[in-house]
């Protein structure tokens, strides 16, 4: 009954093997090997793409990471170049520290807004459009920096919304190129 | 240890002179008290830094050394502790063996303390089966059946993590046919040292057609050495009926005349037959029923077990033959 149910199901990615081969005696049972490695779970390997829920995770917390170390590095160099000659070791370390810490945080935390808001729109478009493509990265770009920018009125907002469009649809052919062209 | 026990007495032997010259002294004025948190400091500091190091070591100690090489490696030790003063020695040598025992008590004391902590945490009952009697009884009219009992990693599945497609699982080639025709011969029991949560999904999965009677995991187990063994004993089955198949059986089971080694499966080797190629021999089992499996097993030992079955039929094959063939040439 297996036998016959699997050989309904994938007979062409399969070869005939008889366990007696090498003993004459007649056939009994002949079984159907495959001929590709066989998932014991399909739904694993259907899967092509993050799931939401890995999506935010990655775009927000490798947003807000890059940010803050990219705040926290332009800030030190703020607080560095600040220092007068009078000032003491100890108020020095604290000017650079304040700054660094400040600005690290202002400019993870919007970046990490930014991740936040392209992972929910991407992962909405490639469920509503039901494949995953350049088309919905730049979307989801373009709503991104549409949102982001709301408030602070129409143009501002358009504009915001062109510049995340377009950043995000060179992101995404980049990372093609990249996966064709550099041999990793 | 003792330097810091010299530097405390040195602190002490500082402060009585302090002491000595205020008293000589009526009219100057009181010191200041920078004295007493400088020695509180670095008595602290001097707890901490033993506390944590104590700690690192036994840490290192319980990773690298089993229970009884640390006893062994620390016997002398805590022998050297305890001061016996022999009849002949001088009242320094007293003085100075009963200084140095002092000294030691306490990482003596310490050491015995991670040794007991040490055997009360591993002999537990977590390195033994969680009973004697992992499986029910048999059925009456089940006496006569043989007890397959399974491996699950490289032997039925293969799985595996990678960076691109994440946690996959595999299916051995023929388990299915595999299962489903021994099932008719033996009762079938999956005895793996994966967690239950990994376990269940996987045989729900794998065997669709209930021919797995039995799952046993890691709690089944019995720990020793770092590992999980597969004790066959405790199954509460005749150990002359027992089999036990899996890729890595010799090592990972405590009765090895039980066991039938089969070749350790993994994904990319797509033209593995070895399963299926156990089916004559395992059914050959099954049909004649030898009393006890255990010397059949011995025979076997060292050869591929299926191959060597197939090598032994057409050697009986062939005399059959010839005595077929010699009763014809008289008559």
């Amino acid at each position: 009954m297996a036998d016959s149910s699997s050989n309904s199901k994938d007979h062409h990615n399969t070869r005939v093997y008889h366990p007696y081969q090498d003993l004459n005696v007649p056939i009994q049972k002949l079984y159907n090997l495959p001929t590709a490695p066989e998932h014991l779970f399909p739904e694993e390997a259907a899967r092509t793409h993050r799931s939401w829920g890995d999506n935010l995770q990655y775009y927000t917390g490798s947003g807000y990471l890059a940010g803050a170390i990219t705040g926290a590095a332009r800030g030190t160099v703020q607080g560095l170049r600040e220092a007068e000659s009078a000032d003491s070791l100890k108020i020095r370390l604290n000017r650079v520290l304040n700054s660094g810490g400040l600005a690290g945080r202002r400019l993870g935390n919007s970046l990490g807004v930014v991740g936040l808001i392209f992972a929910g729109l991407e992962s909405g478009m490639t469920h509503l459009r039901g494949t995953d493509d350049l088309v919905n990265s730049a979307v989801a770009g373009l709503g991104t920096g549409a949102l982001y920018r709301a408030a602070a009125g129409p143009q501002s907002a358009a504009i915001a919304g062109a510049i995340g469009g377009i950043a995000a649809a060179a992101a995404v052919a980049g990372k093609q190129a990249l996966k064709r062209y550099v041999p990793i | 240890m003792s330097l810091g026990i010299l530097r405390s007495r040195a602190i002490s032997l500082a402060s009585k002179r302090f002491l000595c010259t205020n008293a000589a002294s009526a009219p100057l004025p009181p010191p200041p008290s920078a004295a007493s948190p400088s020695r509180w400091n670095f008595l602290k500091y001097a707890v901490v830094g033993a506390l944590t190091g104590g700690t690192a070591f036994a840490g290192y100690a319980s990773y690298a050394y089993s229970l009884e090489e640390v006893e062994e490696k620390t016997r002398s030790f805590r022998e050297s502790a305890k001061y016996a003063a022999g009849d002949g020695a001088t009242a320094l040598d007293k003085f100075q063996g009963l200084l140095y025992s002092t000294a030691m008590t306490v990482p003596a004391k310490a050491v015995e303390l991670y040794l007991d902590a040490r055997r009360l945490i591993e002999e537990q009952s977590y390195t033994e089966p969680y009973t004697d009697k992992l499986l029910p009884d048999l059925l009456p009219q089940e006496q006569h059946v043989f007890t397959l009992v399974l491996d699950l990693n490289e032997t039925l599945i293969h799985y595996i993590w990678t960076r691109d497609t994440g946690w996959q699982t595999f299916k051995r080639p023929g388990v299915d046919a595999f299962l489903e025709h021994l099932a008719q011969f033996y009762e079938i029991v999956v005895y793996t040292d994966e967690q239950n949560m990994f376990v269940d999904p996987v045989i729900e999965r794998l065997d669709t057609k209930h021919c797995i009677r039995y799952r046993l995991s890691r709690p089944a187990t019995k720990y020793q050495d770092g590992k999980h063994f597969r004790d066959l004993s405790k199954l509460n089955r005749n150990p002359g009926k027992v089999l036990y198949l899996s890729g890595h059986a010799l090592e990972s089971c405590l009765q090895p005349e039980n066991c039938l080694p089969i070749k350790a499966w993994q994904q990319q080797d797509i033209d593995d037959t070895a399963l299926l190629d156990f089916i004559p021999f395992l059914e050959f089992v099954a049909r004649s029923s030898p009393p006890d499996i255990r010397p059949v097993l011995a025979s076997y030992q060292g050869c591929d077990i299926p191959s060597e079955f197939i090598r032994r039929s057409k050697e009986h094959q062939r005399r059959m033959q010839e005595q077929k063939n010699r009763g014809r040439f008289w008559k």
